[in-house]
């Protein structure tokens, strides 16, 4: 065993270490260079939610209970999961409204109410104490096994308490680490960097007794294992006695539900965060080392059963004392005290801004005997303040430790305070998620949560330790069985803790609903209720002011409250700012007066900074009436302004199909100009022909006769060619014009092809060329239409393709085949076909003669535009696509007439 | 500060971890052989839960 003085040293050592650690980090810091900006060490500096009850605590109770410390750790692990959703939004309101703590959070929210604040802070202070007193116990404890004291009271020389010692210096400690500067909101740099290492320490060292407890003591897990059901402990491994699962569930709920709001965890993922990114790392590294430090927690505590020893709290203490490990004991005694430290120093300093900003400054702000308000400097005032409570907390915690800590265990304390602290959580989450949550609800139920907790934790404590009369818990409160504190409204089998969080919770969430939807909200709340639940949708904040009040006066408000320096350097941002400095006998603007009310809340809350910024103004101060009207008028605007979107969109679609037809018009009447510029060069040639040759004709009388035949042959031609085209015209004209005369009748279609064959099979022979007869139905196929026209249709598609089958070997075939509801004509040669950019243009009016073909056949260019007019005007649709032959395939499709009128005409 | 998919996800992991940690699972892994399976089952499901968890917060979306 070591001597008391290098225990004494030991633990002096790393006390000194740490402050080495937390001074580089502030000094990095004033540097410029944030060592926290660093999502490992937010993660490490959350862990700081592994407290003694972590360390020592969680051993004990699994050397009695088993499995039944878990919950403790897998609730935060699902919370870790709701952090991007949660955590970022409280994160983010935190960073934009200066808030300084969850009281502080839960005030601002709630229309910036003292109140709120003041019992959110004693609802804090409730839970925190017996925290610290764990702490204080756990501390206390080791320290006297450590000095050789004995595992009870360790009376050191001179008659003083080891656990008087040790709180004063973690006071001391705490006092060093976390009040050096007035501004609660900036980040305590140094100290978040020394938890980070503390974490480290407890994890590193509680991994080291594991691994030589599980592999050196003995060997392995299954060893460990298979040694307790040997022994007949088996029954730790298994869900523990007297617990049912509905108690295992409330108690992950319980834990995953104070990750939010317990005064540390606020401070280290809310106050003192540098970067919201970082909470993307600690949705999984912060499960992660919660999983890491309770790995070797079951194997330790079996083994310490195993070894019989009495104190579960200490076994992880005693296993290498007794097995003659003396070192590892003190880097046990070490990993301890960084728990221990850690969780006093970051509660104590989170604690302490609360007692300040939301208790005691309100309070004398009020007194009007202290003339306060016209104090030149308050910042020394707070500063005191929040080290008087730091002192307060941790002499509280001693007594507590004192006169209760010896009849509970770590965890017993430490669920306690959970169940207490977890009446802040419906306030909290109601509050950012839901805009009608109030403040008349939010008081309701905090205040009906503590009291039912009180009823069910507290009271039965007390009378089984006789401060009351112990037959309350059989008669019940009031004498009424309904209200029996271990068994309320009748529930009894569940755990004493599970029991009290299931009915404060219950009613502090009835309360907080039912108050909200029975009370309004004041403007105040309605205008905070809005920023805060839509933060993401209102960035940054209303600057809305109006008044005559000096840069001087506020300034004078700001030396008050932060100090000389900073308030230069909150001047100097302004400046920044604005580009240039703000004349003391300047008139405040409204960005001025924000700026100052947010640096005074950053040292005494958003409360009381709002009252004394209150305080200073002069003239018309726009209140929240007027802002939530202001906000109205915005909203209305707003509304105008999407209207007027809609419309402009309107008018832009309108104007866009506008544009198109527009462009449409020019590109008909471009191509009505080509149609006249191209029938005027299709009548011109055929009759420039005929002049030619019969002036030649003329001009010659004395012309062979063979000449004469053949330039008469030609004139004719010519002239055919020129009806033909002159026929086109007139047709495409009076099919357009609407004053086309159609004879329309039942018409067979196979004997609309037959006639079209008969009418160009000369044609055929002439070139050379083969006219097959595709697939015709047994039957007519009928249609309604005009016969001649579509007579016309099939001629001129056969004549299509004549035009373009090879000199030798050309075909072309025409069938008629039912498709559907249609029947369909089909015209196919064994040409060049039609290439697929060219199949829509082909229909168009004089088409060939401009793009498509380089050998233009001969033909007048308006053959397949009338034969589309014509298909269409009877409800159909022709179109070119590749033929089996090889070349194009023509088809129109026309609605068939019914079956039975079909029939009719075969028979 | 995450995308839609990866908070979906994330749900999807949060319902996963409840139904791991709770009955009725956790009551088959109670009873499971000579019985004894539990904290093994909840150590084990616990890390998958936080494998997940990595995965959904650091994977890389494709460019």
């Amino acid at each position: 065993m070591f001597s008391p003085w290098l225990i004494v040293a030991a633990a002096a050592a790393y006390l000194g270490l740490l402050f080495v650690i937390a001074s580089f980090g502030d000094r990095r810091a004033r540097e410029g260079r944030q060592l926290i900006d660093n999502p490992l060490i937010y993660t490490l500096s959350m862990a700081v939610y592994c407290t003694s009850w972590t360390f020592y605590g969680s051993v004990g109770l699994a050397s009695q209970a088993g499995i039944a410390f878990l919950p403790t750790y897998l609730g935060p692990t699902l919370a870790a999961l709701l952090f991007p959703f949660v955590l970022h939004k409280i994160l983010r309101i935190a960073k934009t409204y200066s808030i300084t703590s969850i009281a502080d959070f839960l005030a601002a929210r709630y229309g910036k109410s003292s109140a709120l604040g003041g019992i959110a802070t004693l609802v804090a202070m409730i839970a925190g104490i017996p925290y610290i007193a764990l702490q204080l116990k756990a501390l206390s404890a080791s320290a006297n096994v450590m000095l050789g004291l004995g595992d009870g009271a360790g009376i050191l020389p001179f008659g003083i308490d080891s656990g008087f010692v040790i709180a004063i210096v973690m006071a001391v400690f705490a006092i060093l680490f976390g009040t050096r500067h007035i501004d609660a909101t900036e980040t305590h740099q140094g100290m978040v960097l020394a938890i980070a290492f503390e974490s480290i320490v407890k994890l590193t060292t509680f991994i080291a007794v594991g691994i030589f407890v599980t592999f050196f003591l003995y060997d392995g897990f299954d060893s460990i294992i298979q040694a307790t059901r040997a022994a007949g402990h088996g029954d730790l491994l298994l869900m523990p006695e007297g617990w049912n699962y509905f108690d295992w569930f409330l108690m992950i709920l319980l834990a995953g539900s104070v990750v939010f709001v317990l005064p540390r965890q606020f401070q280290v993922a809310v106050i003192e965060n540098v970067d919201e990114r970082h909470i993307r790392t600690a949705t999984w590294a912060f499960p992660t080392y919660l999983l890491l430090i309770n790995i070797f927690v079951i194997p330790i505590a079996l083994a310490g059963r195993l070894g019989g020893i009495a104190d579960g709290d200490l076994i992880v203490l005693f296993l290498p004392l007794q097995a003659a490990a003396p070192w590892l004991a003190l880097v046990v005694f070490i990993g301890g005290l960084s728990a221990a430290t850690a969780m006093i120093i970051v509660s104590t300093v989170a604690l302490s801004t609360m007692i300040s900003n939301d208790v005691v400054m309100p309070v004398l702000l009020r007194v009007e005997a202290l003339q306060l308000t016209r104090r030149r400097h308050l910042s020394r005032l707070v500063m005191t303040i929040r080290r008087t409570s730091i002192l307060l907390l941790l002499v509280l915690a001693y007594i507590f430790f004192q006169a209760v800590g010896a009849g509970y265990g770590l965890v017993g304390i430490g669920l306690i305070a959970f169940a207490a602290v977890a009446q802040l959580v419906p306030a909290l989450v109601l509050g950012i998620f839901w805009r009608d949550a109030n403040l008349v609800g939010a008081l309701a139920g905090l205040t009906a949560g503590i009291a039912v907790w009180g009823l069910t934790l507290i009271v039965p404590a007390l009378a089984k330790t006789g401060v009351i009369d112990p037959a309350i818990l059989m008669d019940g409160l009031f004498g009424s069985p309904l209200l029996r504190p271990e068994a309320l409204f009748g529930l009894d089998g569940l755990q004493p803790v599970s029991h009290a969080l299931f009915w404060s919770i219950t009613a502090n969430l009835l309360l907080l609903v039912g108050g909200s939807l029975l009370f309004q909200q004041d403007n105040l709340q309605r205008l905070q209720a809005l920023l805060f639940v839509n933060i993401f949708e209102r960035e940054g904040t209303t600057r809305i002011w109006r008044g005559d009040t000096r840069v001087a006066e506020l300034h004078e408000l700001l030396l008050r409250f932060i100090g000389r320096e900073q308030a230069e350097h909150v001047l100097a941002t302004d400046a920044y700012r604005r580009g240039h400095r703000l004349a003391m006998e300047e008139r405040a603007d409204a960005d001025f007066v924000q700026l100052v009310e947010r640096h005074v809340a950053r040292a005494i809350g958003a409360a009381t900074a709002r009252a004394m910024v209150a305080s200073v103004v002069r003239g018309e101060v726009i209140g929240p009436d007027d802002i939530l009207e202001i906000l109205d008028e915005a909203s209305q605007v707003i509304e105008y302004s999407h209207q007027l979107e809609e419309r402009s969109r309107a008018l832009e679609q309108a104007g866009a199909e506008l544009k198109q037809i527009n462009e449409r018009l020019r590109e008909l009447d471009r191509m009505k100009d080509d149609f006249l510029a191209t029938v005027s060069h299709e009548l011109r040639t055929p009759l420039t022909s005929i002049r030619s040759f019969s002036e030649i004709l003329i001009d010659n009388p004395d012309l062979e006769l063979e000449e004469r035949k053949e330039f008469l042959g030609i004139v004719v031609r010519e002239s055919e060619r020129l009806t033909r085209l002159i026929n086109n015209v007139l047709d495409l004209s009076k099919i357009e014009s609407g004053s086309m005369d159609w004879h329309v009748r039942d018409v067979d279609l196979v004997a609309v092809i037959d006639e079209a064959m008969a009418a160009t099979r000369g044609l055929a022979s002439e070139l050379g060329a083969t006219l097959e007869r595709g697939p015709v139905p047994d039957q007519p196929a009928l249609v309604r239409g005009d016969h001649d026209r579509l007579v016309q249709v099939a001629v001129n598609l056969l004549g299509n393709a004549f035009k373009f089958v090879p000199a030798k070997g050309g075909i072309a075939r025409i069938g008629v085949t039912r498709d559907g509801a249609d029947w369909v004509v089909g015209v196919e040669d064994n040409g060049p076909g039609v290439s697929l950019q060219y199949r829509d243009a082909i229909f168009e009016k004089f088409h060939q003669a401009s793009e498509s073909l380089k050998d233009r056949p001969k033909g007048t260019g308006l053959g397949l535009t009338i034969c589309q007019q014509i298909v269409s005007h009877f409800g159909g649709r022709i179109w070119v696509e590749d033929a089996p032959l090889g070349g194009a395939c023509f088809r129109f499709r026309l609605p068939a007439l019914p079956a039975a009128q079909t029939r009719a005409a075969a028979e | 500060m995450i995308d839609g998919r990866r908070r979906r996800y994330l749900l999807a992991t949060l319902i996963l971890a409840l139904l791991l940690f709770n009955a009725p699972l956790a009551i088959v892994a109670d009873r499971l052989g000579e019985g004894g399976y539990l904290p093994l089952y909840l150590f084990l499901g616990w890390t998958l839960v936080i494998v997940l968890a990595f995965l959904v917060m650091q994977w890389r979306a494709k460019a």
